[in-house]
């Protein structure tokens, strides 16, 4: 009795927990954010890392050549870790590097001190894959997580990824590699049968991972039979995660009906095999590896189960990696694919507010770059996109982009009407209107406010009787005929009442961005003509090249610079000099301490270089503000609201100012050219000039480049955009002086 | 024979004021290093001396080839602009000529043949007065790779010294040391100066680069302390005096010469 309550109230429990999953991803989902301590690797400068490497990995036994090879391999791949760690893009102690974690705890059980020495992660990269590294990081990116169809292929992933670390496969490749490189006869070898023969070693890399993967699924209570639903996870990894029709019915009401043209008769199918030429892969296909995963697995019974941990949980955890892809796509300027993720998230919480924003600003960013003419850069060309997301790009391709802004307006205050108290919602809504008014010059007129009456839609409709007509009735009935054809004047009906927030929007845009406005320029003096047509220029161009500007900034917040020293003389593969560049980051802190404090400006620091472990915020903050100015640099000088443009309010806040300052430098060495010693040559026969050409000669080649990019984070416009070119090394005066010149640029007021 | 030397201060008048202008103009972008706009430098230059290559106690290194004489230069310099400075510059050269080739030809009482002198090695003061129009390549003032544009004045002062030469005309020991020649030379140059200045401590600067001057023009001065005659007979005069006026035109030229190409470097503080 007493067990049949407990069965029935764990059932109960269970039952109100996926309730509540459902409901809370059907009305709105928060984005994941790390959370709990900063694990120690994030902490560790790559220097220890390396350091410590060297203790584990050299024995002193191995050839000098390996040796060699091995602590380059080292250096390079620990500076990479910690780059990688500190970009901001990988998660910790969120729910799903949590249920990560529980997965890969079941798939090593048998293993406890293997468990130890492994750390997983998830990353918030879209693409379907996994990695392991050679220091037993291994990171799940969340394209991978979206689309498993259960817990054992996820294990299964992870099995195989792990393999990847115990057989040290990636130290490996990289002796091989660099021994093949080596070889007498690769060099006289076509291009073509170089990747060729490098990528034959790693696909047996694969293979071995592969079958080791799938040993200790064995070893578990996972099913085989499931887990062997990956290959086609990878098979068609290309696709988005779902193949559901776009429907054309899905922007439409009323009279807002989207013309036919606009849509494909026919989709094209998906047509890759599993069988596609993998020569010059670093992967076998997929044909192959299911074969030897079924020749491995034929023996063992395919009874088993597709979920240990929790079916529950895999698949809320799979819901918000679907619902973050959407995110992930907008920041990657994928629009077409955020477009149709945010459409696929929407059949599963049709009422999710997070998904339909998503929706929203994936159309307005489109409508953006396809009115500035850079559509070309964030949607490739249809033809060749296979499945039901081809739909989507050929709408967007074949929109008009007054249409698509339109169309992107509408979405957003139907939003807005929804969520009238939304701020992120009301901050795209209210830019979307703008760009109707300033981008094309429309008027609230343009649009009607009523429905279509019915003898429009009659006299569409008696199309047939249009020869029996005289000229003149002909006439009326085509204008009719166009006004019909111009559905989108339709497209605010209902919404645009005087008191809606559409019309007084509008109004307001009306009233202080409208175009036309100009001066009559004849009667303006010269000095106040110039004067005008400079205030334009700034005012239209938000990406400012400075010089000497007097911004009168009092406080801004630094960035993590960045530092990076690259010798193009070095004869190995890595030209990153990674200690160095290392160290020089921590240096240009001083450096840039001292001469903002000389300039008298105040800042903070965000500093990658100095968390804790308790600098959990610290790293999502630095998370976030690399994620945007990422975003930000792509889209050059185009007047845009970044993807995540409702959340900078948050730093701004916490910051108190509004500017955000990024720099970095990247110094290089290159090889002297042949010409500089016929230089040197000829100076020096001159006698005279023999100093000079013995400094020539010794001198090395170097430039240095200082980055410097000042953002208001709030508008996201560039108040200072300035790139020096140093034909020098990087010596700490110079770049004093050029730090200083900036922060002497932000702080000085105009007079 | 007296001349005064003119001048022609116009020209150094309307400099000055041009660069007064440029500073006022520019004043509001000055911001210097770190915050220091001016700076003081204290500049060693050497000048490879190919004319001179015995030049005596006033050179380093000596050899039959070449000696590199000394100049030593005073630099105050301010910061116009991001990428600009402009300075003051007085220095001062010790050199040495050798008008070789130069002889007098004389004919002593009594005897019929001429007979011929070499003129001396002549030791020369130079003085400089420079404005400096600095411009930083690729970086901002005042580190970097540099070019400063300047134009300048030279006053050298040399001794001709005549006892000596007059002595070797007249070996009469009991003549007067009085014949002295002393002829200043005004020169007016234009130069440019390639070179890379560092700073250190983020308050010392060191530079160091090449400087070639080129003379402009050169005033062909007479003296300005008393001429005194030979005390030859009066066709001696003539030529004497024509072998002193060919003798300053070489000089001249020389000193010209010496200022051609130096090379240079100095140490500075930054202030204030």
């Amino acid at each position: 009795m007493i067990k049949n309550t407990l069965l029935f109230w764990a059932a109960w429990l269970l039952s109100v927990s996926l309730y509540a999953q459902k409901t809370e991803f059907n009305k709105d989902y928060t984005p994941v954010i790390a959370k709990g301590e900063v694990p120690e690797v994030f902490l560790k400068l790559s220097r220890e890392k390396y350091e410590k490497a060297l203790e584990k990995d050299i024995t002193g036994n191995e050839r000098r050549q390996t040796r060699k090879s091995k602590e380059e391999f080292l250096l390079s791949s620990n500076y990479k870790l910690n780059n990688f760690l500190l970009s901001g893009t990988v998660l910790f102690g969120d729910p799903l590097t949590r249920y990560v974690n529980d997965v890969a705890d079941v798939i090593l059980a048998d293993e406890p001190e293997l468990r130890k020495k492994l750390s997983f992660f998830v990353t918030k990269n879209a693409s379907v894959n996994a990695a392991a590294t050679h220091q037993g990081y291994v990171f799940i990116n969340m394209g991978m997580l979206a689309q498993v169809q259960n817990e054992a292929q996820l294990a299964y992933i992870i099995g195989h990824e792990v393999a990847h670390y115990t057989e040290e496969h990636v130290l490996a490749g990289h002796l091989e590699s660099t021994e093949i490189r080596k070889g007498e006869s690769f060099k006289d070898l076509r291009k073509a049968d170089k990747i060729s023969l490098l990528s034959s070693y790693s696909k047996e890399k694969e293979f071995q991972a592969d079958d080791m993967g799938l040993k200790r699924i064995l070893k578990t209570d996972y099913s085989t039979e499931k887990c062997f639903g990956i290959f086609d996870v990878m098979q068609y990894s290309y696709l988005p995660y779902d193949e559901v029709v776009f429907e054309k019915s899905f922007f439409e009401s009323g009279d807002y009906v989207l013309p036919d043209a606009y849509f494909m008769e026919e989709l094209q199918g998906i047509k890759r095999s599993d069988d596609y030429d993998d020569s010059k892969s670093t992967h076998p296909n997929t044909r192959k590896r299911r074969e030897q995963f079924i020749d491995a697995s034929l023996d063992y019974d395919a009874k088993g189960k597709a979920f240990i941990v929790s079916e529950e949980r895999f698949h809320q955890v799979r819901n918000m990696a679907r619902l973050e892809m959407s995110g992930i796509y907008l920041t990657n300027r994928d629009y077409a694919n955020a477009v149709y993720n945010a459409y696929l998230n929407l059949k599963s919480f049709p009422d999710n507010r997070f998904a339909k924003l998503c929706m929203g600003k994936a159309l307005y960013a489109m409508a953006k770059y396809k009115h500035n003419d850079r559509k070309r850069e964030v949607l490739p060309y249809y033809k060749k996109i296979e499945g039901n997301i081809q739909q989507v790009y050929y709408f967007l391709h074949e929109i008009d982009n007054k249409e698509l802004s339109i169309l992107a307006a509408r979405y957003l205050t139907q939003l807005q009407n929804e969520y009238p108290d939304d701020e992120a919602v009301q901050l795209f809504t209210d830019d979307a209107i703008k760009a109707l008014v300033t981008d094309h010059e429309l008027s609230l007129s343009y649009f009607e406010s009523e429905p279509r009456p019915d003898e429009e839609q009659e006299a569409e409709e008696s199309e047939e009787d249009l020869e029996n007509l005289s000229k003149y009735e002909k006439i009326k009935r085509l204008r009719k005929k166009a006004k019909v054809e111009e559905y989108y004047r339709y497209a605010f009906v209902g919404l645009m009442d005087p008191d809606s927030y559409f019309a007084k929007r509008f109004d307001y845009c009306e009233r202080h961005f409208k175009k036309g406005e100009e001066k009559d320029l004849s009667q303006l003096s010269w000095k106040e003509r110039i004067e005008y047509e400079k205030q334009r220029f700034t005012e239209n161009n938000s990406q400012v090249e400075a010089g000497s500007r007097k911004l009168g900034i009092d406080d801004i917040v630094i960035v993590d610079p960045f530092y990076v020293s690259v010798d193009f003389r070095s004869n190995t593969d890595e030209k990153i000099r990674f200690l160095k560049s290392e160290q020089k980051q921590i240096d240009f802190y001083d450096k840039i301490k001292k001469s903002a404090s000389a300039a008298g400006l105040d800042y903070t620091k965000i500093n990658s270089k100095n968390l804790n472990s308790g600098s959990t915020s610290t790293y999502n903050r630095l998370a976030f503000l690399n994620e945007w100015f990422s975003e930000r640099l792509e889209h050059e000088n185009l007047d845009i609201l970044l993807s995540r443009a409702e959340e900078t309010k948050k730093y701004t806040a916490e910051y108190n100012t509004n500017y955000f300052y990024y720099t970095g430098v990247l110094h290089g060495i290159s090889k002297k050219d042949s010409y500089e010693y016929y230089n040197a040559c000829i100076t020096a026969s001159t006698c005279i000039g023999l100093p000079i050409a013995i400094y020539d000669l010794l001198k090395k080649n170097e430039n240095t480049i200082h980055f410097n990019y000042l953002f208001n984070l709030n508008t996201g416009g560039a108040l200072l955009v300035q790139t020096n070119k140093i034909n020098d090394g990087d010596r700490q005066d110079i770049l004093k002086q050029h730090l200083y010149d900036i922060f002497f640029q932000i702080k000085k007021e105009k007079k | 024979m007296r001349k005064v030397i003119s001048i022609p201060s116009g020209i150094t008048l309307t400099l000055l004021c041009f660069f007064c202008f440029t500073a006022s103009q520019s004043v509001c972008q000055t911001h210097g290093y770190l915050g220091k706009p001016i700076s003081f430098h204290y500049e060693f230059g050497f000048i490879p001396n190919f004319f001179e290559p015995n030049a005596k106690n006033n050179s380093w290194g000596t050899s039959n080839l070449l000696s590199a004489v000394k100049t030593h230069t005073a630099v105050i310099e301010y910061q116009i602009s991001r990428k600009s400075q402009l300075g003051f510059a007085a220095g001062y050269t010790k050199t040495g000529v050798d008008p070789a080739g130069f002889s007098i030809e004389d004919n002593p009482p009594g005897s019929r043949n001429s007979v011929s002198y070499q003129a001396p090695f002549q030791e020369v003061d130079i003085f400089t007065f420079e404005l400096r129009y600095t411009t930083f390549d690729g970086g901002l003032a005042p580190v970097g790779n540099f070019t400063t544009f300047k134009i300048g004045m030279n006053r050298s002062g040399f001794e001709n010294d005549m006892l000596q030469l007059q002595r070797g005309a007249n070996p009469d020991p009991t003549l007067p040391p009085r014949l002295r020649y002393m002829s200043p030379v005004t020169q007016y140059y234009g130069g440019i100066v390639l070179g890379k200045q560092r700073v250190i401590f983020d308050r010392f600067s060191f530079r160091y680069g090449i400087e070639f001057n080129i003379n402009v023009h050169t005033f062909n001065s007479r003296p300005i302390v008393d001429f005194f005659e030979f005390d030859h007979p009066s066709d001696q005069e003539v030529r004497s005096d024509i072998f002193l006026e060919e003798m300053d035109k070489v000089i001249k030229s020389r000193i010209a010469a010496h200022m051609g190409i130096l090379f240079k470097m100095g140490i500075g503080i930054l202030g204030p």
